[in-house]
Parts: structure tokens; C-alpha cells; sequence
């Protein structure tokens, strides 16, 4: 589909009637979130890494011509936690002290145990995993953190099962965050009707929820109270809502408390599982480097980018790096996104029931709630891909009973269903390792291929020591940008978690650039690598003619995930007082933080929006 | 004995080219097979080629490595391109090279017996030689398995032998009772399942599966350099240097472009000519064993090709790509069998199966015992993991493409009838240091183990459901006191664990082949009188 903006929303979906001023509202705000993330993965990081910016390679779709034969390529991953069997299962190469077998894995994955597996715990594993996994200490507990968090491949289950423990329905998300917060901002009713229709989609009317706008706002966590959003002026959203969290979900039946219902899978919440990663990924992976491209951990471990012994990360850089040596550049093709792959379930077998329709298979019960499963490419006029390399652009499927089938009366549920070993689906990672993940890249042909660049310096931590040259960059970071409510809100917000590791909300957000209008003036809170200098003197702030900022508090000692990172960590917070004069440009701002004494250095991208009104 | 079958030895030069068949009984049917080679010369490929596309043609060209980015899609293409390469007619004068004046319409051609590529390769027991010999050069006429020394009448059959001819061997695995002789592990035995071989049906008269194992002269190259043939050089070589297959690329120019690659070849005796037209056949002297222990004399018959395992070190291979194609013919999956979608016949399956008469009772994929159940009873052999449709490997639609593609070339070609089964290859492609110790890294091997195990109904029949790097990741070197040297009686389930012993004692890998556990030491120097 043709379309005014550069940047289309995932699956090309719209969720409001195309053309309308909501629809244009979603549209436009998601075309400056992907303006501002490709900007940041071209920049890349060149505040306190050295090799690892100016990622030129990746282009701009807004300002790019695409030449027509420019077809675009998936790149698919699978989709069970890799890093579960690498760290915790049985058989792993390097060798882990845990040993946990297959149905352990599916249990630890779902976060449900039976009589005969119960739920084994998470671990602590390796710090250093380059060049491989050492299993020397130290070690860390394993994450990410959250209520899913370890399912990090980019895909996300939650299981919902009857009284008798028997799954009836497995939700699955590819969905990313980023999209659900600009849904909310344009929108929150619509956020709440669509949780309700994915979440009872085709279940039984005896099982369906509703979800409410207060279910999903955030809220202080000391004074109760909904948080407002300088950017909207209404609530301001919480990822991690009831009906977003955790691996199981309680819906009605008899004699159910409605207070209990909860738990559902509407987007990614594993705090490594963003869009703006990804592209901050696929960016850092365009550089060609003197390693080379036949391994991908060698790889990752060189560049920097992800996180090893994923399926995903490893395996997504190499593929971008190896089509920049086409010779390419690349950019995830538009619309850009996280997509479920249609698995095949042959091997799985229906029980036999009188009332089955003719042909019934267990295919059938995996079905597409959002997204598509083919998509016309506009640049070939083509679906995506090479013929015969086809992909599906599936945001949310489940598997579930159809209703026409229980409408005619088959009687047994998932839980009855046996998998390809002719094992009864007891967990949803039975068919989650059936799937796989992808997401499109966009080669544009090059005519040579780009000079290879030396591995990124500092090396992984506990490699070897930094050379004495060339002296890797220590500047400060920006790191991200909250309204000053927000970020209390959100960082004094404890998330449960099933390692019980301290992880603040925070970890739940988005680099959705917050918003301010010229004339008015903002408390802001901008998170950073920066530090006092000799005398206590705070670092500056600047983002651009018209703006001005008072750094009004310096906080060296705040700890979470920023929204990309697998495990939270130590960085600090600045308070901001933000100014917008009236003739302040509007648009995406750029923003610089400088220590003391230090020259100012690149700004990071997009990381503030000037607009005319909310 | 003199055999009017064969072709006679072709000049390299040639450009036009006549198949001299007959057949045993069915001349008439032989005379339509007669077929002229002419047209236009395919293009040589004496090295691994840098420039292919990634689509599969019907040509012989040898791509260095799987088309970037690393994919499945990519891989199983790959695969193909392997098999239609590796299916084409060898170049009599440059073994394990395609001939190159053999143009595509001759693909598969029915009826010809000429040797292609992968059976121009060195049998793996003309390399691991009888107390670590050397092998002969890889130019040298091949040779008989070295099992057929162990029947009467070697001698005479090895001086019949004409090139094109190969020999399969089932010998006897029992001298009375449960018992497995370690001696003989080989030609009939499915790998892995402590002796259990693969019976066809009552269509195939109830021949015993052979099967061969070969390697390319990239292996062969860097075996006889590193002289590890002799057992006894394996273990230092792989604590010292590292057991590393070539992959073809410039740190192991030395040994050739192609990168290391090993065949395993199932093969099934056709004694109906009428089938002969489907299948990739052979001419092939024969010997099978007898209930009583014995082995029947050989006979020279015509072999048609029903599984093909092609494993392939390449840069982006390091636990190699492991592709497995089949006959169509040769059984159900179990999707089909749900949705009644059947052949007319299969090679391993019994459409009309009666539990009452067979000796299996028509149980799915029945292990034979040895020593207890009869070589001639049919394994009923259901495929359980039906070939993929999924997106990300639609495996499927692939076969389809490709099978237009060579209908394009060769309207009646035999490989018509052979099907990508799926390829194995890693995710997380690693190189093996040296010094590695089984088991090594399987490499984040895709498709899962737990998707879609990667399996042949024919090789792997009893065992469906693990995939190659499963038990390949635990291939040791040789012990210097090699199993070959033993003459040892074991049940079959003393043998496991003695194989299982010596794995772990020997645990310097090798580089995930099984192949070089074959070799023998050189015996102990004879003792000088004093």
C-alpha cells in the first residue's frame, strides 16, 4: 500500500479506519518514532565506544531512494529462548552446572509446573560471554529481568488453561512496544478496546475479559494516582499493565473471582525486545569488520551489538553485516517491525472427536489475530521477498479450539492436542518451538564493499584489557528522556519478577520522543553516563537553538534496564527544567550532554519533540 | 566374466557420447533408455565457483558456500544445487569432477549407470586401510569394500571389476544367536542402532537397504597429507594442529576448493526394469547374508538409489551443512497418511499391510532385532516428521521449483523422483580449536532438533525424531586400537556400551565424522631376533 509516510506502521496495520484523523494521528506519530530510531542507529555509539558509530551503511528510508529490483530479504530466527537451553539445558556447549532438561526448559519458559516437573529456578550464569561463556566467576543471575523477560527472542507466550490445568489458549506477541505507546498516545480507549477483542478473539464467550482504560494507566506508586503525560495530557501508559504480564493468564470460569483475571501477551515487555534495539542492532552490524562474517558470535563479540547465545541477536547482526558485503547498504524494510513466521504443525495430532470437521488439522488451530500473513511490496510490486523466499508479517496469533469447532461440538481442548514427540501440549513452549521470528532487510546495491573496521574498543568486559592505543572515547551518553512525573513514576515502580531482582518500571518504557510545546517549559529527567566534575560541577545540557535547560539536580545513582538492555544498570539522572522559547523550530531535537571541561560532543538523536500542540 | 553392460572407458575429450545399455532379461526396455549425448557442453567446474546466484540450475557447478545472508532458505538451495552437481555425470578421467560435455537434457537420464560425481569419490574403506596403510593415489582405479575380502571368490570378483561398478556388501552380523560382530558394522547397519538393518517391501522382493560411505578429494587430500589414515597420527594431529576438515576456503587451498564433503548412499536392489526409469541406478555386485550365516555369492544386479546424505564442510559450515534427499517412492509421512494423500506404491511401505501375516505386525518403523528377527521381513517405514511447509523452511515448495527447473532440462530425468528431505546447518557457525574433545558445539544447528528433526526414513529409519549433530557433535578420532583390529562377539547392547566407552575415553574429536574412527594403526614392528 502507498502511502504519504516514509516509515508505515508494523504490518502496515490500522487500527483505526484508514484516512480518518485518528488513523493519520497513529501514522504520523509512528513516522517520527522511526525517524528519530533510524537516526540513532546511524549514529550509533560514539560517546564511549570507539569503531562503533557512523554507521552510514544503514540508510534512511525517508530520505533514501530505493531502487526498484531493491528486494527485500527476511532474516528469521527461532523463536523458543535460546539463551534457556545455552545457560540452563542439558547438552550446552560451553557445558552448564545445570542441566536441565527439555520438558525443565518448557516449564522454566512458561513458568508453570506439574506434578512431575515443577518450574525450576533461574540460575546465575555467565558475566563474560566472549569469546565465549565462562562460567569463572563472577555470575549474574540470569535475565532480563520482568515478568517474561526471558523470553527475549523477540516473541512473547502466555497461556491461558482451564480448572483442570489443561491449556485452552496460547497467546503469542511479536508486537512492539513502541507502537502500543503511540497507539495509547493518540488514543487510550482504542488500546483498551483492542486488548479486549485480541485477548477474547475467538474464545469462548464464557472466557472473554474487558479491559478498561484504568486497567492500563500508570500510576504513582505513592499516591495511587493516574500519571499524567506532559506529551498528551492524559494518563500516561504502563507496559506492564495486568493484562500484559507475566507468562499465564487467568480468565472466567465458574466460580472465579473477576478480581483474579489477569495476565495476557499484547506486546513485548522483555526488556532487550524494542523496535528502537533492533535497529540500534541492525545498524551496529552494518560495519564491516576485520573479523569477518562467517560466525556470528565471533562477530558479536567484535561489534558489540546484542546479546550472545541469543537466536536472534547473533544471528540478526551477521546476516546484516553479511548483506552489507553484497556489497549494500541496508535498513529494515518499511514497514519495519518484528514478525511471526507461520509455523508448520504437521506433526502435531488432533484427538479423535466425532465432530471434527472433514480435513481438521492442528494447523488450524494457530491463527493470525493481527498483521498478515503476506504483505505487496511497493518497491517490486511484489510480495516481500524472493520468489520461493517468501515471510508473513503476523503480529499476534494464538492457538486455540476454533469456535466453529467447538460451536459443533469437539469437546477437548490444547491440552489435548499432542505435539510431534506425542507428548499432550502441557506447555506453550511446545508450540513456540515450532516458530520462528523475522524481520525484513532492504539491501540498496553498493559498488564496493565498505573498508573493514577494527573490532569495537573497550573490548566485552573481562576479554582482555583496553589497548593503551588507540584510547576509546569516555564522554557522556544521553541515555533517555522522560517528563520528570513520568520518571518518578515509572523508576519507583518495583517490577515482579520471577528471579526477584530489583527492576524499576522504568526498564518498561520507550525512546518515544517526549514532547513540549513552544512557550511552555517542562521538568524532564534525562538519564546519561555522565558524571560531577572535580567540584561538583554538573554537566550541561543543550538541545538546540530556542531550548534552553537548567540542570537542576544531578542524581549519580539510579539503576535500571534502559529500554534495550537485557540487565539493568548503574547510570545517572539529571534533572531538567526545559524551556521551549515560542520561536523554537519545531521537530525532532537532538540533544548533547557535556561534562565538565569536556568538549561537546555528537548529540543523540531525536530525543525531544518540538510540536505545535499535543 | 564377461559383463555386456558397460560403457566402455570414455575419453575425457569426448563430446558425443553413446550409453551401451542392455539388461539383464529386458533389452527391449533397455533400447528406449539408449540415449545420445549431445547438445550444448555444460560449463567445467573443476573448482568451487564464487558467482552463483543462489537458485538452483541444472548445471555442474560447485558453489564455494551457501549465498549470504546465511538462511535456511539459502541453505536448502544450496543443498540442491550440491545434490544436482554431485548427480552428474563424473568425468572418467578426473574422479569426484563432473563431465562437463555431458549437457543438461542428459540429467538423470534413465538408465545410464555411469558413475556420477559423488560415486567417482573414494569409498571410505579405500582410505582407512588394514593396519593403516596408505591409500592408493586419487586417480587409482577404484576398488571393492573392503568386506567383500572377507567372501569367497574375491580374487576373481576383483579382477572382473569395470569401472562403474561398485560393490555393496550386507554381511552377516551374527555368528548364532543375539550376537553383533564388530568386525562387520557396515554396509547393512543403520548407524546408531546397535545392528538393526532396513527391509524392503514385497515389491522390492525384500531386499536388504545397502549403503556406502564416501568422501570428496578435498578429505581425501587433507587425510593423506596429515596421514590420518594410520589411526595412530589422529590423536596427536587433532591434540596438536586440530582435526579440521577443509572448508574450501584459502587457509586450506592446499587440499582444494571444494571444502570436505561425505556421502552416505542408500541403495535398494531393483530386480523389475519397469521401475528402473525412476530411479538413480547403478551396477553393483552384490552379497547378502544368509539366515544361516552364510552370505550369498555375489551377483552383479542393478541398484536404484533411495536415500542420499551429502554433508559439506563450506566457511559458513563449520559444523557442516548436512542435506539428506530421498526417493519419493520410498514412504508415507504420517501427514499423508492422515489425509489419504498415497502413492500407488512405496519401496518401504505396504499399502495393503495385514497385521495378521506380517511378520511386524505392520507396526511403524519396527527395529528388527538381531539375532532374533529375519533379514527378509518388511519394515512398514512411515515418515514422522512430514516435509516442511513452514514458512521460514517451506521445503515443500522448494522440491517443486527445483523439479521444474530440471523438467526444464531433462523431461524425463530420474531425479524427478529424489526430494530434499531438509538441511541441517549452524546458527552459530564456530571453528573448532585444537585440542576439541567430544562432544563438540552442534552450533545452535537449525532447523531445532525440536522443530523439525533432520532425518532420513531411510538411513535414520528407527530414530526419526534426533537430528545429524546429535550423534555426529560425539565423533572421536580412531583409538590405535581400533575396533576394525578386534575380533570381538558383543550383544547388541554390550556393544553400545563399549562404543560408548571408547568415545569416552577417545574423546579428541573428528571433527563431527564418524569416518575417521575407521582407521587402523599400523601394526607393532616385528621384533628383530637378537
Amino acid at each position: 500500500m502507498s502511502s504519504a509516510f516514509a516509515y508505515n506502521t508494523p504490518a502496515d496495520i490500522h487500527d483505526f479506519p484508514v484516512g480518518s484523523p485518528e488513523d493519520t494521528a497513529v501514522c504520523t506519530q509512528w513516522n517520527t518514532n522511526m525517524t528519530g530510531f533510524t537516526r540513532q542507529a546511524i549514529l550509533g555509539n560514539p560517546w564511549n565506544l570507539l569503531y562503533a558509530s557512523n554507521q552510514v551503511d544503514y540508510f534512511d528510508t525517508a530520505t533514501t531512494p530505493i531502487p526498484p529490483g531493491s528486494t527485500a530479504v527476511i532474516v528469521s530466527w527461532h523463536a523458543f529462548p535460546n539463551r534457556l537451553s545455552q545457560y540452563l539445558g542439558a547438552g550446552a556447549q560451553p557445558a552448564n552446572p545445570y542441566g536441565y532438561n527439555l520438558q525443565q526448559l518448557l516449564a522454566i519458559g512458561d513458568q508453570y509446573g506439574t506434578a512431575t516437573v515443577p518450574v525450576p529456578n533461574f540460575q546465575q550464569i555467565p558475566t563474560v560471554v566472549c569469546p565465549q561463556a565462562s562460567w569463572q566467576p563472577p555470575l549474574q543471575m540470569y535475565g532480563p529481568y520482568g515478568p517474561r523477560g526471558w523470553q527475549d527472542e523477540y516473541c512473547e507466550w502466555c497461556v491461558t488453561r482451564n480448572g483442570s490445568n489443561k491449556i485452552t489458549r496460547i497467546d503469542f506477541t511479536c508486537e512492539n512496544p513502541e507502537y502500543w505507546n503511540t497507539l495509547w498516545m493518540i488514543d487510550p480507549q482504542k488500546v483498551a478496546d483492542l486488548y479486549t477483542s485480541t485477548l477474547n478473539w475467538d474464545a469462548p464467550a464464557a472466557t472473554h475479559i474487558l479491559v478498561t482504560v484504568d486497567d492500563l494507566k500508570l500510576y504513582d506508586p505513592t499516591t495511587g494516582q493516574e500519571v499524567i503525560d506532559p506529551s498528551t495530557g492524559r494518563a500516561a501508559y504502563n507496559a506492564l499493565n495486568k493484562w500484559n504480564r507475566g507468562a499465564h493468564a487467568i480468565r472466567p470460569t465458574d466460580g472465579t473471582n473477576p478480581n483474579s483475571y489477569q495476565g495476557g501477551a499484547m506486546h513485548l515487555t522483555a526488556t532487550p525486545n524494542t523496535l528502537q534495539t533492533e535497529m540500534q542492532l541492525a545498524g551496529g552490524a552494518t560495519i564491516q569488520r576485520v573479523c569477518g562474517n562467517t560466525q556470528a558470535q565471533v562477530l558479536i563479540c567484535c561489534a558489540q551489538y546484542g546479546q550472545a547465545y541469543r537466536n536472534s541477536d547473533p544471528h540478526i547482526g551477521l546476516s546484516v553485516n553479511q548483506v552489507v558485503s553484497g556489497p549494500n547498504r541496508v535498513a529494515l524494510a518499511n514497514p519495519s517491525g518484528l514478525y511471526i513466521q507461520v509455523p508448520d504443525l504437521s506433526t502435531f495430532r488432533l484427538p479423535a472427536d466425532p465432530n471434527l470437521p472433514p480435513g481438521a488439522t492442528a494447523q488450524d488451530c494457530w491463527q493470525i489475530v493481527r498483521g498478515s500473513e503476506t504483505l505487496i511490496d511497493p518497491i517490486t510490486g511484489q510480495p516481500y521477498g524472493l520468489p520461493g523466499q517468501g515471510g508473513n508479517f503476523v503480529l499476534h496469533a494464538v492457538f486455540q479450539i476454533p469456535s466453529a469447532w467447538v460451536a459443533a461440538g469437539v469437546s477437548f481442548t490444547v491440552g489435548d492436542i499432542l505435539d510431534g514427540t506425542g507428548q499432550p501440549i502441557q506447555w506453550g513452549g511446545q508450540v513456540v518451538q515450532q516458530m520462528d521470528v523475522g524481520l525484513w532487510a532492504r539491501p540498496i546495491a553498493l559498488t564496493q564493499v565498505p573498508a573493514d573496521e577494527d573490532c569495537v574498543l573497550p573490548p566485552p568486559n573481562g576479554v582482555e584489557a583496553p589497548p593503551e592505543s588507540p584510547e576509546p572515547p569516555d564522554y557522556a551518553q544521553p541515555l533517555q528522556l522522560f517528563a520528570k512525573d513520568l520518571w518518578n513514576a515509572y523508576y519507583n515502580t518495583p517490577i515482579p519478577n520471577p528471579m526477584a531482582m530489583p527492576l524499576p518500571l522504568a526498564s518498561n518504557t520507550t525512546l518515544i520522543a517526549p514532547k513540549i510545546r513552544p512557550g511552555t517549559g517542562l521538568e524532564m529527567v534525562l538519564t546519561t553516563t555522565a558524571k560531577l566534575g572535580p567540584n561538583g560541577e554538573r554537566p550541561t545540557v543543550s538541545f538546540g537553538p530556542g531550548i534552553t535547560v537548567e540542570v537542576t539536580d544531578f542524581n549519580p545513582n539510579v539503576y535500571y534496564a534502559v529500554p534495550g538492555n537485557s540487565y539493568p544498570s548503574t547510570c545517572a539522572a539529571l534533572s531538567l527544567l526545559v524551556v521551549a522559547s515560542m520561536g523554537a523550530a519545531l521537530g525532532l531535537r537532538d540533544v548533547t550532554v557535556t561534562n565538565f571541561g569536556d568538549p561537546v560532543q555528537p548529540a543523540m538523536r531525536a530525543m525531544l519533540n518540538v510540536v505545535a500542540t499535543l | 566374466m564377461k559383463d555386456p553392460l558397460f560403457a566402455p572407458l570414455r575419453p575425457a575429450s569426448s563430446r558425443r557420447r553413446v550409453l551401451a545399455l542392455s539388461a539383464l532379461g529386458a533389452a527391449a526396455l533397455l533400447a528406449s533408455f539408449a540415449v545420445v549425448r549431445t547438445g550444448k557442453p555444460a560449463p567445467a567446474a573443476t573448482a568451487a565457483t564464487t558467482s552463483w546466484n543462489g537458485v538452483p540450475t541444472v548445471q555442474p557447478i560447485l558453489p564455494a558456500d551457501v549465498k549470504v545472508p546465511v538462511s535456511q532458505f539459502n541453505f536448502n538451495n544450496l543443498a540442491w544445487q550440491q545434490f544436482i552437481t554431485l548427480n552428474w555425470i563424473a568425468d572418467p578421467a578426473l574422479p569426484g569432477q563432473p563431465d562437463a560435455s555431458v549437457p543438461p537434457s542428459l540429467f538423470g537420464a534413465p538408465g545410464d549407470t555411469t558413475p556420477v560425481v559423488w560415486e567417482s569419490y573414494k569409498e571410505s574403506s579405500e582410505v582407512f586401510l588394514p593396519d593403516g596403510a596408505t591409500p592408493a593415489p586419487w586417480n587409482s582405479a577404484r576398488s571393492l569394500p573392503a568386506a567383500f575380502a572377507k567372501i569367497d571368490g574375491f580374487a576373481g570378483l576383483r579382477a572382473a571389476l569395470r569401472p562403474g561398478v561398485k560393490g555393496l556388501i550386507a554381511r552377516s552380523k551374527f555368528d548364532g544367536g543375539p550376537t553383533v560382530n564388530l568386525l562387520d558394522l557396515g554396509d547393512i547397519v543403520e548407524a546408531g542402532t546397535g545392528g538393526a538393518w532396513l527391509t524392503a517391501q514385497p515389491k522390492m522382493n525384500r531386499y536388504l537397504t545397502l549403503f556406502e560411505k564416501r568422501l570428496n578429494q578435498d578429505e581425501f587430500n587433507y587425510i593423506v597429507q596429515n596421514g590420518l589414515y594410520n589411526a595412530a597420527n589422529q590423536a596427536p594431529f587433532a591434540q596438536t594442529q586440530g582435526l579440521n576438515l577443509p572448508d574450501g576456503s584459502k587457509a586450506f587451498a592446499t587440499y582444494g576448493t571444494a571444502g570436505a564433503i561425505e556421502i552416505k548412499a542408500a541403495w535398494i536392489q531393483l530386480d523389475d526394469p519397469s521401475v528402473w526409469p525412476l530411479f538413480k541406478t547403478s551396477r553393483a555386485y552384490v552379497s547378502y547374508p544368509t539366515a544361516g550365516g552364510g552370505q550369498t555369492p555375489p551377483a552383479l544386479v542393478t541398484v536404484g538409489l533411495v536415500g542420499l546424505h551429502i554433508i559439506r564442510k563450506t566457511p559458513n559450515a563449520q559444523q557442516f551443512m548436512w542435506s539428506t534427499f530421498e526417493h519419493v517412492n520410498n514412504d508415507p509421512s504420517t501427514t499423508d497418511l492422515q489425509n489419504q494423500t498415497l502413492k500407488a506404491w512405496y519401496t518401504y511401505y505396504n499399502l495393503n499391510c495385514n497385521p495378521e501375516t506380517d511378520y511386524y505386525k505392520c507396526e511403524r518403523n519396527k527395529r528388527p532385532v538381531p539375532g532374533t528377527d529375519p533379514y527378509d521381513a518388511p519394515v512398514q517405514v512411515v515418515r514422522t516428521t512430514p516435509l516442511s511447509t513452514s514458512t521460514v523452511n517451506n521445503i515443500v515448495a522448494l522440491n517443486q521449483s527445483v523439479w521444474s527447473t530440471i523438467a526444464a532440462a531433462n523431461p524425463n530425468s530420474v531425479f524427478l523422483n529424489y526430494q530434499l528431505v531438509n538441511t541441517l546447518w549452524p546458527n552459530a557457525n564456530t571453528t573448532i580449536p585444537p585440542g576439541a574433545t567430544t562432544p563438540l558445539t552442534k552450533g545452535n544447528s537449525q532447523p531445532p532438533e525440536t522443530q523439525q528433526p533432520v532425518a532420513s526414513t531411510i538411513l535414520e529409519t528407527y530414530h526419526q525424531n534426533i537430528d545429524c549433530l546429535s550423534c555426529h557433535a560425539s565423533a572421536p578420532v580412531a583409538t590405535t586400537t581400533s575396533a576394525r583390529t578386534e575380533v570381538v562377539v558383543l550383544s547388541a547392547a554390550s556393544l553400545a556400551k563399549r562404543q560408548a566407552a571408547k568415545a569416552a575415553d577417545s574423546t579428541l574429536a573428528a571433527n563431527y565424522s564418524f569416518l575417521f574412527s575407521e582407521a587402523q594403526a599400523a601394526p607393532p614392528a616385528a621384533k628383530k631376533p637378537e
